[in-house]
């Protein structure tokens, strides 16, 4: 029997994998050490070792330009894509690359957005593989629904990449309402909020007996929870500089890192408590800052991104004729939606209370196993119609736009619209492809040129050329034009303006493959053992330094987690001492946090002699 | 010389296809077929010509009046049927064919629930005028249109919440006035004289079919402003 479909959720700042087990349900794939979540970070160690995930994530406040977050953010988009504010918060150098995909140039070498993709998809397939016990090869991966071309197309590149067969990309609202509704306890219209690390999706469905139609979808490509972090930063960074902190220092990236995890931790304290500290110390650049925030400053702060997002809910319900109120149920997907003041935003406007008896973090990834398990032919009564979430066109005469596929259509969809030539005797036509709502061509986006030619020279409107779109099951788009008199045919998959070439994805695979997956473990473990080496010299010396002003049963807890590592490094798992580290580091918080603050306090002190 | 794209303003409308009637029965299982498409009960596709219409693929009469729970119910069943997710473990070529056959029926369906776009399609069928070939609009309807177009012009610099109810209004009135023309369409097409065998002037048919264009070209500019008006109205 073949190695089963995995569904994988690709998300911006954790990816997961699932399946559908022996019960039929679908459940996520946890590793050795529990962890179901790979973090989406990819850290370029020196040595060329790479390291991804939870260990990757240990590196980013200590070495930030070399570890990459939030890549998704960069798929299947050129530098001059990229608002200013999403520019600083990537700390490296980003080139404009050849075929207009943006890279980073990381120790001297530049990396693709696929690429850094790939590597994260990578983990979680063989993490989920080991945990299994089979080696995965296909899978279903999830896009935000609201994605353009390039964007979608980026994601299949980089699952390509990673080696593996993408046997469907899979809208995430969608795979939500899979999971949502697989129980068949559910039918009726449903609304989908998805605020996730750094997309927002809004889609409107309606279920009936195992039919799950998607009514309409719209969406944010660039909004998410990393967005409410960046805010509170900013602000934070904001108060340190009227408090005296040198600019250039708030600029160092790892202060821009540090900060953004602390800000993130503040996030999610508030989301149970009034109140909670905002912490940020980093003692080589003598910065130490601690605040009392409450949550009404936190929703303060990002009260601007939750309104953007209501924008697309409005659309979405005017698209499917439908009233906030029409709406049964209103399903919450991803992180950011554990925020009260989202959760409250959400249940004003459709005037009921979300629905949330699932895992906001996992519920994509599991309608993704359910999807998966239907391409491999079970789920029988089940049916995923789903939508194009953009208008396709063409440019026309004096750079208007002609929809030829308009947004909301059912997928796969096709359509061909007919045009002629403009001059007598004109033997070529240029289409010029684009996505958008807007009215003219230069402000929606640019998906590429078909130039049709050899058309044989006649009086001008006599041609007939048909021009057909055609959009396939994973939302993917082929141009093809045809004069009809002669026959003269033109045909293009559409390389994205920004995307790369068939030629550089076939280089990326096969350099991937080079790269073969044991050396590539063996780098892991090498550096894992050195990182879990660095972390128990740094405990055994505040453990000698607290001496018996450490609580007793605090320390027997960290000495069992230190013992938990010891024993992991004489393994050759790099999950297992991955999934150790993590643990300590947990076991150890109180206690790196209490020497931090007891050294900053006797600095303090000794200021005031 | 290569120049942007521009639409066919003299393109011949395509042949009409004969009205279709489906056959009746799976040729592999003898079921009753409800579409030429394919046999929901055995599951086996077939290769439709290129001529088949949309409401051939329906298996509907081609008028203007359609059933349009009808029309949902027959979309459910030809998705159950086709959509390429319901081809795990066949060939590749069957699965291909899926693809390609639920476009068609997804375009097909996107027309004809859509009043205004099966009315553009079904006159189109007929062999009238392309809206690129005839603009015109009923006699007075544009004059009339005149204060509709300031309204909404002036009304985009301040959208307080007194505007916001008043465009609210003045679009339900567009919409029923769109709708009323899109009614005396469905007569016009139930009233038109049939094509005729072989083709031939007639030029009472054709002076219909012109008819209807121009009320269709009126109903979309009603849309249009009414569309405008939502844009404004999710600003």
């Amino acid at each position: 029997m073949p190695a089963p479909v995995l569904g994988i959720d690709l998300g911006t700042t954790n990816s997961l994998a699932a399946r559908v087990g022996d019960d039929g349900k679908p459940h996520a794939i946890r590793g050795a050490d529990g962890e179901a979540i790979v973090p989406s970070v990819v850290s370029f160690a020196d040595a060329g070792s790479v390291l991804v995930g939870r260990a990757a994530r240990r590196r980013a406040v200590d070495d930030p330009t070399h570890t990459v977050f939030s890549v998704k953010r960069l798929m299947g988009k050129g530098i001059e894509d990229l608002t200013e504010v999403e520019r600083r918060h990537f700390p490296h150098d980003l080139v404009p690359g050849e075929g207009k995909q943006l890279r980073l140039r990381i120790r001297g070498r530049e990396v693709t957005p696929q690429e850094v993709s790939a590597l994260v998809l990578r983990e979680v397939v063989d993490r989920a593989g080991a945990a299994i016990g089979e080696k995965v090869e296909r899978v279903v991966v999830t896009v935000p629904a609201y994605f353009d071309e390039q964007q979608k197309q980026a994601t299949m590149a980089a699952g390509q990449i990673a080696g593996l067969q993408v046997l469907r990309l899979l809208n995430e609202p969608t795979a939500a309402s899979l999971a949502y509704g697989l129980d068949g306890l559910h039918d009726g219209t449903i609304a989908v909020y998805d605020l996730g690390g750094g997309t927002f999706d809004i889609s409107i469905l309606k279920i009936e007996s195992g039919v799950f139609r998607v009514l309409a979808t719209n969406g944010d490509a660039s909004l998410g929870g990393d967005d409410f972090d960046r805010a509170i930063a900013e602000k934070a960074a904001a108060e340190m500089s009227a408090s005296g902190v040198a600019p250039e220092k708030l600029r160092d990236p790892r202060v821009l890192q540090g900060l953004r995890v602390s800000a993130e931790r503040l996030k999610i304290a508030l989301t149970e408590a009034e109140r909670a500290d905002l912490v940020f110390d980093d003692p080589a650049l003598g910065i130490r800052h601690r605040r009392a925030w409450t949550r009404g400053e936190l929703e303060a702060a990002i009260e601007p991104f939750l309104e953007r997002t209501m924008g697309p809910v409005r659309r979405a319900l005017s698209d499917a004729g439908l009233d906030a109120k029409a709406v049964d149920a209103v399903v919450l997907v991803g992180g950011a939606t554990y925020v009260p003041a989202v959760r409250r935003r959400v249940a004003k406007l459709f005037g009921r209370e979300p629905y949330a008896d699932l895992n906001p973090m996992e519920v994509v990834a599991l309608g993704a196993a359910v999807q998966a398990k239907k391409l491999e032919g079970g789920f029988g009564q089940l049916l995923l119609l789903d939508v194009t979430p953009l208008s396709l066109g063409v440019e026309t005469m004096g750079g208007a736009v002609a929809k030829i596929i308009p947004r909301n259509t059912p997928i796969p969809a096709r359509a061909t619209e007919q045009f002629t030539t403009f001059a007598d005797g004109q033997t070529a036509i240029d289409f010029h492809v684009v996505q958008g709502e807007r009215e003219l061509a230069k402000d929606c986006r640019s998906l590429g040129r078909l130039v049709l030619r050899g058309i044989p020279p006649m009086p001008a409107g006599l041609p007939r050329v048909d021009v057909t779109y055609l959009i396939d099951s994973d939302g993917l788009l082929t141009v093809s034009a045809q004069e009809r008199r002669s026959n003269v045919a033109a045909k293009v998959e559409i390389v994205p303006k920004h995307g790369l070439t068939l030629e550089e994805i076939e280089r990326l695979v096969r350099e991937a493959a080079e790269n073969a997956a044991a050396d590539f473990q063996a780098a892991r473990l090498v550096t894992l053992r050195v990182d879990a080496e660095n972390v128990l010299h740094h405990l055994a010396k505040r453990l000698a330094d607290a001496g018996s002003a450490l609580d007793p049963e605090l320390r027997r807890e960290i000495e069992e987690a230190r013992d938990g590592v010891v024993d992991a490094t004489k393994g050759t798992d790099p999950g297992a001492i991955d999934g150790a580290l993590h643990f300590l580091e947990d076991a150890a918080r109180p206690l790196v946090e209490w020497t931090m603050d007891r050294a900053a306090r006797q600095a303090l002190e000794g200021k005031k002699l | 010389m290569t120049d942007a794209a521009s639409p066919a303003p003299s393109a011949p409308s395509p042949a009409p296809s004969a009205p279709f009637s489906p056959p009746a029965r799976c040729v592999r299982c003898d079921e009753p077929l409800a579409s030429p498409l394919v046999c929901t009960t055995c599951r086996t596709v077939f290769p439709a010509a290129a001529e088949y219409d949309h409401f051939v693929r329906f298996g509907v009469a081609r008028r203007y009046d359609l059933d349009l729970a009808d029309v949902e119910r027959r979309y459910l069943v030809l998705s159950r049927g086709l959509h390429p997710d319901q081809f795990a473990g066949r060939s590749r070529e069957e699965r291909q064919l899926a693809e390609q056959l639920t476009a068609h029926v997804n375009d097909a369906y996107a027309i004809l629930r859509d009043p205004m776009r099966r009315a553009e399609y079904l006159l189109e069928l007929e062999g009238g005028p392309l809206r690129a070939q005839e603009k015109k609009t009923p006699p007075g309807f544009l004059v009339e249109m005149l204060e509709a177009n300031e309204r909404i012009e002036e009304a985009e610099g301040h959208l307080d919440d007194a505007t916001r109810a008043e465009l609210d209004t003045m679009r339900a009135g567009l919409r029923s006035r769109r709708d009323a023309i899109l009614q005396e369409i469905g007569k016009a097409f139930s009233a038109l004289p049939p094509r005729p065998d072989p083709p031939r002037p007639e030029p009472v048919r054709a002076s219909a079919l012109t008819a209807i264009r121009e009320k269709l070209n009126a109903a979309a500019y009603l849309q249009g402003l009414a569309t405008q008006i939502t844009d404004l109205l999710l600003r």
